[in-house]
C-alpha cells in the first residue's frame, strides 16, 4: 500500500481584490505564495476552500453589507471589471485617440541609450511639480507606463544615480506610444493631446540602414514633430562625436529618401544630456562642432520639410534649477502648438498591420 | 423609508490609507448621533457597517486619541445616510474601502469590483481625502543631488558614501506610486466609467489634519495646487468633468500627540467645537460644510 498524500487545502483569501487561489488569480498583496505566513490578510475569514469543505467562487463574497443582493465595494471573485491598462498604447491604441481628438504626434528618434524614454518620462515627471511651459497636466492614458519609467529616476528607486529604464523591443517591433493630454490656450477645446513614440533604438538603427525600414514606420508621415536626438554624452567624445552626428544624418538621409518626412513635418535636432556639456572643460569645442552639425543637417533637411529647430537639453536638470535651464520645457511647448498636418489627415494610418510585423520579424532577425 | 426618496443624492468617499477617512467619519457619527453641538440637526437615517467599529472611532475621537489605523479586512464598506436642516436633503456617504488599500489594489491590478464600477455611475459627487502627513511624493534624484550638491563641497566623498551605504535599487512597484497619480488614476477610471454627463462631477477635496499646515499661512486651495500638483492640474484642467472646492479640515482641532494641546482640547465641552474647517479664508466648525458645498444647486454656485 502505497503511502498516502496528504490533502491540502487550499483556502481562498476573501480580501477585496485578491483573486489567490483562483485560476490565473494572484494575491491582491503581490506575495507569491500568501499560505506562507507572510501575508497579513490571508486567510481572511469568509473564504471558501478548496479540496476541503468547497464553496464555489461565485459563491464567496467579500460583503457582509449585502443589500438587495447587491454590494459596493465588495464583489464576488467572478465579478471583477478590467479598468484600462494605463500602459504604452499600441498603433491600434494610437489611430483611436487621433480619430477621437486633435492630437500632436511626435517621433522620438535616436539610436540606443541617446535618452528617448529619459527625454519623454522627465516631461511627464515635471508635471508633478507644476504646470510645464505654461501647459497644466490633464490626464494620460499611460500612467502606469510613465510612472514604471520613471521609478528609476526617482528617490524611491534607492539608486546611487539616475537611470531611466530601457524600450522594450517588442518581439514584433511593434509602434508603441505614451500619451499626454495637457491645456493649450490655442485649441478650441482647451486641451491637446500629445502621442509620443517610445521606439527602441534598434528600429532607428534599421531605418539609418534602410530607407524600406522607414516606410515601414506608418506613424512617420503622421508625425507632426520628428525629434531627431543626438547624445550630449558622446559629443564629449572625441573619438565618437562624428560617428554620432553621422549616425543623425543617416537616419534623416533614410527618412527624406523614403519620402516619410514631408512638408508637413517639423523636423527637431535635439542634443540631450547637455549638463554634461557644461561642466566639461570642452564645452566650448563642443558648442561649435554641434552649431557646425546644425547647420549642415539643416542644409540637408530643410529643403524637404515644413520646419527646421534645433534644442539643447539637459533632461536631469533638478526643476529647481527653473524651467528654462532642462530646455525640455520649451521643447514641449513647441510639440504643443506647432504642427503643419491638416486636420482632416490628422489619424495614423494602420492598415495591414499584419504585414508591417512580418516586416518587423525579418528585420529583428537581420539584426540579431 | 425616507432615505429611498428621490432627493437622496449619493457620494463616494475615497482616500488612500491614513487620509483622514476614518477621523471625518468619527466626528461626523459623533455629531449626527448626539444633540450636544449638533446645531445642523443631523442625523442618521440609515447605517450599513460595522457599527461597533465606527462606535470605536467615535470613542477614541472624543477622547482625544489616535483614530486606529483601519487595518484592512473584508468588511472595509460602510455607507451612512444623512439628513439634517443645514443639508437640501438626505444624503448617502459610501466608504466602499475605508482602510484605503484597496484602491491602490485596483490601480495596480487593472480591475475593480464590478459592484463599485456600478455604483460610481450612479454617485452625485465625491469626497477625497488627502493628508499632509502621509502623502507619497515623487523625488526626482537629481533634486535630491542638487540639495546635497548644495551643502556640500565635497561631492566625491558625498558619491563614495552614497555608493558606501547604498541597498540594492528597489524594484518598481505599482502600489507604492505616488498618492496624487492613484487619485487622478481613480477620478479619471470613475469619469471613464460614467461616460459623458453634462453636469461636471463635484469633488470636495479634504485636505485632513490641516492643523499642522495652519503655520504655514496657505489656504487649503493653494496648498493642494503646490503639493499635489498633478492631481490639481488634473482636476482643474477639465472643468467640463470636475468642479471642485478644497477644505482644510482639523477633525481633532489639534496635534493630540502634544499632550498640552490635547488637555486643552479636551476642556471644551462639546468635542464637536474642536473641529475646524478652513475654505475661502472661512474658518469654522461646521462639518457639513463639504456636504453642503457637494449638495449646492448649480445657480448658487
Amino acid at each position: 500500500m502505497s503511502a498516502s498524500i496528504p490533502e491540502v487545502a487550499l483556502v481562498l483569501c476573501a480580501t477585496p481584490g485578491c483573486t489567490y487561489g483562483l485560476e490565473g488569480g494572484r494575491c491582491v498583496n503581490g506575495i507569491a505564495d500568501p499560505t506562507d505566513g507572510r501575508c497579513p490578510d490571508y486567510p481572511n475569514p469568509g473564504a471558501g476552500e478548496i479540496n476541503g469543505t468547497t464553496t464555489s467562487s461565485e459563491d464567496i463574497t467579500t460583503d457582509s453589507l449585502t443589500k438587495d443582493g447587491e454590494s459596493i465595494g465588495g464583489a464576488t471573485r467572478a465579478s471583477f471589471v478590467p479598468l484600462s491598462s494605463a500602459q504604452a498604447l499600441n498603433a491600434e491604441g494610437a489611430y483611436r485617440v487621433t480619430s477621437e481628438r486633435q492630437t500632436r504626434v511626435v517621433v522620438v528618434s535616436g539610436l540606443t541609450r541617446t535618452g528617448k524614454t529619459t527625454l519623454v518620462t522627465n516631461i511627464y515627471d515635471r508635471f508633478h511639480a507644476g504646470p510645464v511651459a505654461g501647459h497644466s497636466f490633464a490626464g494620460s492614458q499611460t500612467l502606469l507606463a510613465f510612472e514604471e519609467w520613471c521609478h528609476e529616476s526617482r528617490d524611491a528607486s534607492e539608486r546611487v544615480n539616475p537611470d531611466t529604464k530601457r524600450s522594450p523591443l517588442t518581439i514584433s517591433g511593434e509602434q508603441r506610444f505614451l500619451h499626454l493630454c495637457v491645456t493649450d490656450d490655442q485649441s478650441e477645446t482647451g486641451l491637446r493631446d500629445l502621442l509620443i513614440s517610445d521606439l527602441h533604438g534598434e528600429l532607428f538603427e534599421r531605418v539609418r540602414d534602410s530607407s524600406a525600414a522607414a516606410v515601414a514606420m506608418t506613424v512617420l508621415p503622421r508625425a507632426d514633430h520628428f525629434v531627431q536626438l543626438l547624445d550630449g554624452e558622446l559629443l564629449l567624445d572625441m573619438s565618437r562625436r562624428h560617428e554620432t552626428a553621422a549616425d543623425a544624418r543617416r537616419i534623416l538621409q533614410s527618412c527624406i529618401t523614403a519620402g516619410v518626412l514631408t512638408k508637413r513635418s517639423i523636423v527637431q535636432i535635439v542634443a540631450t544630456k547637455w549638463d554634461l556639456v557644461s561642466a566639461s572643460a570642452d564645452k566650448v569645442a563642443v558648442l561649435a562642432f554641434w552649431n557646425a552639425k546644425v547647420a549642415s543637417l539643416e542644409k540637408l533637411v530643410a529643403p524637404h520639410v515644413g520646419g527646421f529647430e534645433a534644442h539643447i537639453t539637459s533632461a536631469r536638470t533638478a526643476v529647481s534649477a527653473g524651467g528654462k535651464a532642462s530646455g525640455v520645457e520649451d521643447l514641449m511647448s513647441s510639440w504643443v502648438r506647432n504642427s503643419l498636418q491638416k486636420p482632416a489627415a490628422s489619424h495614423i494610418e494602420v492598415e495591414n498591420p499584419i504585414i508591417i510585423r512580418e516586416f518587423d520579424r525579418v528585420g529583428l532577425r537581420s539584426v540579431k | 423609508m425616507t432615505h429611498d426618496t428621490a432627493r437622496k443624492r449619493t457620494f463616494l468617499v475615497a482616500g488612500l490609507q491614513s487620509s483622514g477617512k476614518s477621523t471625518f467619519l468619527a466626528a461626523l457619527w459623533h455629531i449626527a448621533t448626539n444633540d450636544d453641538g449638533n446645531e445642523q440637526g443631523l442625523s442618521v437615517v440609515d447605517f450599513r457597517g460595522e457599527r461597533g467599529y465606527v462606535q470605536q472611532l467615535e470613542t477614541s475621537w472624543v477622547q482625544g486619541e489616535v483614530v486606529p489605523h483601519t487595518r484592512r479586512a473584508a468588511d472595509n464598506r460602510v455607507e451612512l445616510v444623512l439628513n439634517g436642516a443645514s443639508l437640501s436633503g438626505p444624503i448617502s456617504l459610501t466608504l466602499p474601502d475605508l482602510s484605503g488599500e484597496d484602491f491602490r489594489a485596483y490601480f495596480a491590478n487593472r480591475e475593480w469590483p464590478s459592484s463599485l464600477d456600478e455604483f460610481v455611475q450612479a454617485i452625485d459627487g465625491i469626497l477625497l481625502f488627502v493628508n499632509p502627513l502621509t502623502l507619497v511624493q515623487p523625488r526626482p534624484l537629481s533634486e535630491v543631488l542638487a540639495i546635497e550638491d548644495s551643502i556640500s563641497l565635497d561631492r566625491q566623498s558625498d558619491d563614495i558614501v552614497r555608493e558606501a551605504s547604498a541597498v540594492d535599487p528597489t524594484p518598481w512597484d505599482p502600489q507604492r506610486a505616488p498618492c496624487s497619480v492613484v487619485l487622478v488614476d481613480l477620478l479619471a477610471t470613475i469619469t471613464n466609467r460614467r461616460g459623458r454627463r453634462a453636469d461636471p462631477l463635484r469633488v470636495a477635496v479634504i485636505v485632513s489634519a490641516w492643523d499642522t499646515m495652519e503655520g504655514a499661512q496657505v489656504e487649503p486651495a493653494r496648498w493642494f495646487q503646490r503639493d499635489v500638483a498633478l492631481l490639481d492640474q488634473y482636476i482643474r484642467s477639465n472643468p467640463r468633468l470636475f468642479e471642485v472646492e478644497v477644505f482644510g479640515v482639523s477633525a481633532q482641532g489639534g496635534d493630540i500627540l502634544d499632550p498640552s494641546v490635547r488637555e486643552t482640547l479636551l476642556q471644551q465641552a462639546n468635542p464637536t467645537d474642536r473641529v475646524r474647517i478652513t475654505c475661502n479664508g472661512k474658518i469654522d466648525s461646521d462639518l457639513t460644510r463639504p456636504l453642503s458645498w457637494l449638495l449646492e444647486d448649480e445657480a448658487l454656485t
